[in-house]
């Protein structure tokens, strides 16, 4: 019996093992095009990396992203690639840890030699390869990582396709001051950095104003606090217009839920971070008509109303291929891929300090996401639409925030 | 919000606390162990809860009872792989609770994998009924929460002192090998208790999940309550759940008076203020077992 056990034991180890291996292998280059001699340099294979968390909190995107650049790389080498070289996509799982960031852009760079990469979708972990990306001059384009300080950096090879965490904060406090004429407000923050650089600009742009009061700054711990009751109390007769939710989607949504159990009669505002269908699912009702932030309208019921021409074809091409509307993540990987493909058919090779160059270039450009503009610090600007959420997980779009040229 | 109604809201926050705090005291008088899969437990009977509302839409009873056995038979595996093996080779304590920590990783990504990682709401479970106590809104599953952790403790007591299997699980956990002088097979022992503690987690996971939400890192929650179990007195039902409700007042008038931010850190400082006047918590006594 024994023995039985050790070899139940060696099967796991060793299954755990291959589990492992096989979620952070990258995939394997396909064999060059046969028919003829030795194939040259140039028909290999243009190596383009992803990192993101494919297995861990951000699954959901990450797997949204990969369906789009599977079947777009597919579309891209069926009508013969580019330069005349197909594209070879090779993914790996970072998770939430900048570590394996920081591992994977070595192997990439140094042993994959890729030509750009896409990723990744976690803002510690795309802080910690910044340095990296222009040691090994090879761009980057994050589809998904929106802290500030990643272009405050004063890196050359870094690229994003969402706003600045600051850029949010401000839109969303410009359209309650100045649309909503929202006089006294209470900030609901968590203690970790995402929720604190939301609330910092936040802050920081209410004051400047001068049109409006904070009344009062919350911070709670994101991880363990769930109930909130005390903390809204302290408002109750304080006559508060709004509160504005700088941390994540399930805090953000206890918390109204919370205020309405309470009886309070207050208005609430969010970012990009709750406008998923989750937040109204947990708020209940008092979270419908809580306003939000995206720049991508695909999400929202009333969309073709408000997007532009090129989500539009976009979300036609996408609805052919795959029958069901694209997401957010899907318009954002889509975006940064076709950054890095024009920018190194513009520059004709794949040398890094060519496509850079050549992505800075391309703006403005017509994308998924919207129309959109780079700017020479690797940041991008396009509208940002203010979202209303509705009953049943859904979203309208009530108001745009257009850009500003800044 | 005045000072009575600040204590409710401690105590019906504290009770969420008491209610995990219960199940991990359990094995801890019973069984000498630090189970740090227990969270985890909890975590695992919201997750099925959510699944047997939503996608079956049957009655919370029925949330209760099939994650009450789902998380007791998930107890009973991690004591069977994990606990257990490691008790018959003489180990040592400290890798017991290695190992339940172990599972509590593994249970934290199954969970993920299975439901995905997005957190997800109870649909009406409990009707959705907000009554008000004083001016503070208390939901129906505060109440099941309050009532429930308060009859478990009595019921927790009462069968510690005088039912069969009550006194033989103390004796289990006095002295094992004295227990099994007398005829108590302690393996079964045991493992009924990591089949209670289990349900009786999962029983919570259900209330609690039902109160915010559903999701893999719910277990984080739960971690908390463990301090509580801590504070209120280790291996004592009593304890547990005052340790709880102390926890639970005490971050909540610290939350109001002194600072939303530094609420976790008050908590804790005043558990640690606790344990250094009484180290084996409110109405812990001194034990012989660990």
């Amino acid at each position: 019996m024994k023995s039985v056990r050790h070899i139940v034991v060696l099967v796991c180890v060793l299954s755990l093992l291959l589990m492992s291996a096989c979620t952070s292998a990258k995939k394997e280059s396909p064999a060059p095009a046969s028919g003829g001699s030795a194939p040259a340099e140039s028909k290999q294979p243009i190596k383009i990396g992803f990192i993101g968390g494919l297995t861990g909190p951000l699954a959901e995107y990450t797997t949204a992203a990969k369906e789009l650049l599977e079947w777009a790389e597919a579309d891209i080498n069926a009508s013969g690639g580019v330069l005349g070289r197909p594209i070879d996509i090779l993914y790996t799982d970072t998770k939430v840890d900048p570590q394996l960031a920081r591992d994977a852009v070595e192997r990439m760079t140094k042993s994959d030699k890729v030509a750009a990469i896409i990723g990744d979708y976690y803002s510690p972990s795309t802080l910690a390869i910044v340095k990296l990306m222009d040691e090994a001059k090879v761009p980057l384009v994050s589809p998904n990582s929106n802290a500030t300080d990643i272009t405050l950096q004063g890196a050359k090879y870094v690229f994003r396709v969402v706003h600045a965490s600051r850029v949010e904060a401000e839109a969303i406090a410009g359209y309650m001051l100045d649309k909503r004429g929202v006089k006294r407000i209470v900030v609901f923050t968590g203690s970790d950095g995402f929720s604190q650089s939301n609330a910092t600009a936040f802050t920081a742009y209410v004051k400047q104003s001068g049109k409006a009061e904070l009344v009062g700054t919350e911070t709670y711990d994101r991880a363990n606090t769930k109930d909130f009751t005390n903390l809204l109390a302290k408002y109750k007769d304080k006559q508060v217009d709004a509160i504005f939710l700088a941390g994540g989607l399930a805090d953000g949504a206890l918390i109204v839920k919370q205020a309405g159990d309470a009886g309070m009669k207050v208005s609430f505002y969010g970012t990009n971070a709750q406008a998923r269908p989750g937040f109204n699912q947990i708020g209940g009702p008092t979270s419908v008509g809580t306003v939000l932030l995206s720049d991508y309208p695909g999400d929202a019921s009333n969309w073709e109303q408000f997007a532009d021409q090129g989500t539009k074809d976009f979300v036609a091409k996408f609805k052919a291929k795959f029958g069901k509307q694209p997401t957010y993540d899907h318009a954002h990987a889509y975006d940064s891929l076709m950054l890095v493909i024009n920018a190194i058919k513009a520059a004709g090779s794949t040398d890094g300090p060519a496509v850079r160059d050549q992505i800075l270039k391309l703006s403005p450009v017509k994308g998924a996401v919207g129309d959109r503009r780079l700017l020479p610090n690797g940041d991008s600007r396009t509208k940002i639409y203010l979202v209303r959420v509705e009953d049943g997980g859904k979203f309208t779009i009530i108001d745009t925030v257009v850009d500003d040229g800044k | 919000m005045a000072l009575q109604d600040q204590l409710v809201v401690g105590l019906t926050l504290g009770a969420t606390y008491a209610l995990i705090a219960i199940g991990f005291s359990l094995v801890f008088r019973s069984v000498g162990l630090l189970n740090f899969t227990h969270p985890e437990f909890m975590m695992m009977g919201a997750m099925v809860g959510l699944t047997v509302t939503s996608r079956y839409n049957l009655s919370p009873i029925f949330a209760i009872l099939a994650s009450g056995l789902a998380s007791g038979l998930l107890a009973l595996l991690v004591e069977r792989t994990a606990i257990a093996p490691i008790m018959k080779r003489q180990g040592q304590r400290i890798n017991q609770i290695i190992a339940s920590l172990g599972w509590a990783t593994v249970l934290t990504n199954a969970a993920m994998l299975i439901w995905g990682p997005q957190p997800m709401a109870y649909r009406h479970t409990f009707g959705g009924t907000v009554w008000k106590i004083g001016s503070v809104p208390v939901a129906a599953q505060h109440v099941f929460i309050l009532s429930s952790s308060l009859v478990l403790m009595v019921a927790l007591q009462l069968f510690f002192k005088y039912t069969r299997l009550g006194l033989a699980m103390r004796a289990t956990a006095d002295d094992s090998t004295m227990a099994l002088l007398t005829g108590i097979e302690t393996r079964h022992i045991v493992s009924a208790t990591f089949f209670l503690s289990g349900s009786l987690a999962g029983m919570a996971g259900v209330l609690i999940g039902s109160l915010f939400y559903a999701s893999f890192d719910l277990g984080q929650y739960g971690l908390r309550a463990l301090s509580a179990a801590v504070i209120g007195g280790f291996g004592d039902p009593v304890g547990a759940v005052l340790g709880g409700f102390v926890l639970g007042v005490v971050e909540t008038l610290s939350g109001t008076y002194v600072s939303s931010a530094y609420r976790d850190a008050m908590a804790f400082a005043i558990a640690i203020l606790v344990l250094l006047v009484r180290p084996y918590g409110l109405v812990g006594r001194r034990r012989r077992t660990v």
